[in-house]
């Protein structure tokens, strides 16, 4: 066994960069790109200097970066709910003892459900569980049915539903981390909301 | 882990002709909730059991039927407090319920069906008779490593789905002495028959 180790939690986490969408985009206008003069109308220019202070109008233009420049980082709305969820997955691993052996599973498995969990949003979840051989559960559920998403630190999650009928080992679903999540589960995840 | 055959032979400590036998479908097994248990609300979750004790086969339940309130209280509720808290109620279902959760279609290289639960009459010095134990059956393995690893979270997952709210001990259905009589007569023809072992 080794001791709990602290797994650097994304400044993300406290949701200081959980800028609104529309103000990211702003924000990236305003930082460079060349500006677009904006042709107004007579009649409305007309009506300008009536009530104004005249002038010419100009707007930045949106969507300027060159091809070469670095991708836009397309910022998100966060909810606490997902921060919440965020940090528990963190603190499960800060918590939990992990074997030795199995320790990099288990450093990538919180890895990546926190990159899912930014990415989707995913909102807190009754159950977070990080086991000694490096695999991360979460799970959400209601009284007659739930959902669960399992990292076993390799690169791969699986997610299932349960419903009355149908357990959580029926057919799971197998994806990468960098896949988007199904449809259908995010879909019943939508149900779990804490 | 249990083998295949594991289930239907006795595993007393005294041998055959004590306690009650294998355990039957339709028996209720419960589940004993302690401060240090973890639960949500009042429903067990994936925490509440032990993966190390599943595997083992150690996770100790009591078989409703063949015991009695005060040896639960004693034997269960009461010794139990001294390492794991405060009693607080009980969990129960069916073992057949238990013993029918199976994962399908996954992972791909798994049988079509895997069923992921046994249940034993495990007995030990210093336990009551009605004790038992649940473990993984060793067929609910799969070669890769960290798909056995998710493959047993689910089986956890849907085992702690079997099991009823936790309720107080007043509102179980306790074993009878006749009932406890009748069950070990059971026992006792059950080695008669197959004797010589």
């Amino acid at each position: 066994m080794t001791a709990p180790q602290l797994i650097d939690a994304d400044q993300r986490s406290t949701g200081e960069s959980a800028v609104p969408k529309w103000l990211a985009e702003i924000s990236r206008s305003a930082t460079g790109g060349p500006r677009s003069e904006i042709r107004i109308p007579d009649r409305f220019l007309a009506l300008w200097s009536q009530s104004g202070t005249g002038g010419s109008f100009y707007l930045n233009a949106f969507s300027s970066a060159s091809a070469t420049a670095e991708p836009a980082i397309v910022a998100q709305v966060r909810t606490i709910s997902s921060l919440r969820l965020e940090r528990r997955v963190s603190l499960e691993r800060q918590s939990s003892p992990i074997d030795d052996d199995s320790l990099i599973y288990a450093d990538n498995a919180v890895r990546d459900a926190l990159q899912v969990i930014r990415r989707c949003n995913l909102s807190d979840a009754e159950n977070v569980l990080l086991s000694e051989d490096g695999i991360l559960s979460i799970q959400w559920r209601n009284l007659t049915s739930g959902a669960a998403m399992v990292f076993t630190g390799d690169g791969k999650i699986a997610a299932s539903v349960a419903t009355p009928g149908k357990l959580y080992s029926q057919k799971p679903l197998q994806f990468r981390v960098t896949d988007p999540l199904p449809q259908d589960f995010l879909k019943a995840l939508e149900q779990f909301q804490v | 882990m249990i083998a295949e055959r594991d289930e239907e032979t006795t595993h007393h400590f005294r041998g055959k002709w004590f306690g009650f036998g294998p355990v039957r479908n339709d028996e209720s097994l419960i589940f004993a909730v302690f401060e240090t248990t973890a639960i949500s609300g009042r429903r067990l979750n994936i925490k509440s059991f032990d993966r190390k004790k599943l595997i083992a086969a150690e996770q100790s339940i009591a078989r409703q039927a063949l015991v009695k309130k005060t040896v639960f209280e004693n034997g269960v509720a009461r010794r139990g407090e001294a390492v794991k808290g405060k009693f607080l109620g009980l969990a129960t279902a069916k073992a057949g319920a238990i013993r029918g959760i199976f994962s399908e279609g996954w992972p791909e290289v798994a049988p079509k069906k895997l069923f992921g639960f046994g249940i034993l009459d495990l007995v030990e010095d210093g336990d009551f008779d009605g004790h038992g134990t649940i473990g993984f059956l060793i067929k609910a393995t799969v070669p890769n490593k960290r798909e056995l690893g998710a493959l047993r979270e689910f089986f956890i997952l849907d085992l702690a789905d079997k099991f009823s709210e936790i309720h107080s001990i007043e509102e179980c259905a306790w074993a009878s002495s006749v009932g406890i009589g009748v069950a070990r007569f059971g026992t006792i023809w059950r080695a008669l028959i197959s004797y010589p072992p």
